[in-house]
């Protein structure tokens, strides 16, 4: 059934651009993460300073681009004064200094709509994909951990600017959003992941 | 992928690699560090919420702390240098939660027992605990109490149960655990001083959870 979502999503993507023009890019960025919702809650609001990915894809019209982008965004966070309910009726309670970690791998196809034809053009986006997340709990010398793939999607809004005939530079804001996976049945994993992306990174046209 | 563009991955590789080094670089799996031993302290509590804790006035605690038991059942032989240190941190807490401790045992005078008892290895993740007739094996213990079940884990722990002489049952020989703490964390490479303080800290944070607070 994923699977089927995300062969369907790439499809739908593919379909948005009706002439293809064969200019190819590839982007570097590098990112800064900012928990949101839940994912906030779980590690303290910190944010992730340790983010990077790529994307390759292709200009459809001067317009239009679809891309595929692989990532790599780890979010961490300490609690030092932990106290978690454990059990069905809430009476036990383990105390401690609790180390949260997420490591993320988005695969995701993306869309992109270009406004504008000058040397700054702002953009709206949306990829949608898989995203593997492993998820760690570290309590005393305890751990619990959650490996799954979530599907996953992100809206995306940003801006580019020409510095070379065939290099850009730009920046986005994305909010990136995984759906549940709770597979594991470990209390505290494979809830929902949030965040606010802040993205900058260079395009590199072939 | 024609002549022009393989001279353009060419001029880019540096730039990929580089792109690559700086992700690895910034990039950790797991970056939180544990900066001394008392951050892997645990403590863990557990109650039996039909039990009325309300009703809790005095209580006996012993004077010391059971000792590690080996595969036979037997005492192992085993550093006392904290023990009476423990039993005074248990002591203290229980009278700020205005408990009053009963030293003369004589005719189940007390409402509940606090038996504390210590192990090199065990884990936190069983808690509910009986005693199968072991009737008086253990000098200075009343009989009818004793050791919680656990598998073993290799870190230091201080287990206290709670019991009722009220619920002994004298066909099963069981007293059931009505409350249980446990203080779980890693022993060696500390100073003594040093584990006490992390065993004052442990010992207020699991009083601080005892329901009749």
């Amino acid at each position: 059934m994923k699977t089927a979502k995300i062969i369907l999503a790439i499809a739908v993507l593919g379909f948005l651009g009706n002439s293809v023009q064969a200019q190819t890019y590839t982007d570097l960025y590098y990112t800064v993460g900012i928990p949101m919702g839940e994912t906030a809650d779980k590690i303290d609001g910190d944010a992730s300073w340790r983010s990077f990915g790529f994307e390759w894809g292709q200009h459809l019209e001067e317009d239009r681009s679809i891309g595929f982008e692989l990532g790599w965004h780890v979010y961490s966070g300490r609690e030092s004064n932990a106290r978690i309910p454990i059990g069905d009726n809430g009476t036990g309670i383990l105390q401690g200094t609790k180390l949260t970690y997420y490591n993320i791998f988005p695969m995701q196809a993306n869309y992109r709509y270009f406004l504008g034809d000058g040397d700054v053009r702002p953009f709206v986006g949306l990829a949608v994909g898989t995203t593997f997340i492993s998820e760690r709990i570290d309590m005393g010398i305890y751990s619990v951990t959650s490996d799954r793939f979530r599907f996953s999607g992100t809206p995306e809004i940003g801006g580019e600017y020409w510095v070379h005939s065939r290099m850009r530079v730009f920046v986005s804001a994305r909010y990136f959003y995984a759906f549940q996976n709770k597979q594991d049945d470990i209390d505290g994993l494979g809830d929902p992941f949030s965040s606010l992306m802040l993205r900058i990174g260079i395009r590199s046209n072939m | 992928m024609n002549k022009y563009s393989c001279m353009q991955w060419i001029q880019k590789t540096p730039l990929v690699l580089l792109a690559v080094g700086l992700g690895f670089a910034l990039t950790s799996c797991y970056p939180e560090e544990v900066n001394n031993y008392s951050e892997l302290d645990l403590v863990f509590t557990n109650y039996d919420d039909e039990y009325d804790f309300d009703g809790i006035t005095t209580y006996f605690l012993p004077d010391s702390v059971m000792p590690e038991i080996d595969e036979n059942g037997d005492p192992i032989d085993g550093s006392t240098q904290n023990d009476a240190y423990i039993i005074s941190q248990i002591a203290s807490q229980l009278n700020d939660l205005g408990l009053v401790r009963v030293t003369d045992t004589t005719g189940l005078n007390f409402d509940v027992a606090f038996l504390a008892s210590k192990s090199s290895q065990t884990t936190i993740v069983y808690w509910y605990n009986y005693w199968y007739g072991y009737w008086g094996w253990y000098p200075g213990y009343y009989p009818g109490w004793g050791y919680p079940s656990y598998t073993t884990y290799e870190t230091g722990s201080v287990i206290i149960n709670m019991y009722d002489p009220k619920d002994y049952d004298g066909d099963t020989e069981v007293v059931p655990v009505r409350w249980v703490g446990i203080a779980n964390g890693l022993l060696n490479k500390t100073s003594n001083q040093t584990l006490r303080n992390r065993i004052s800290i442990a010992m207020e944070k699991m009083f601080n959870e005892f329901p009749a607070n």
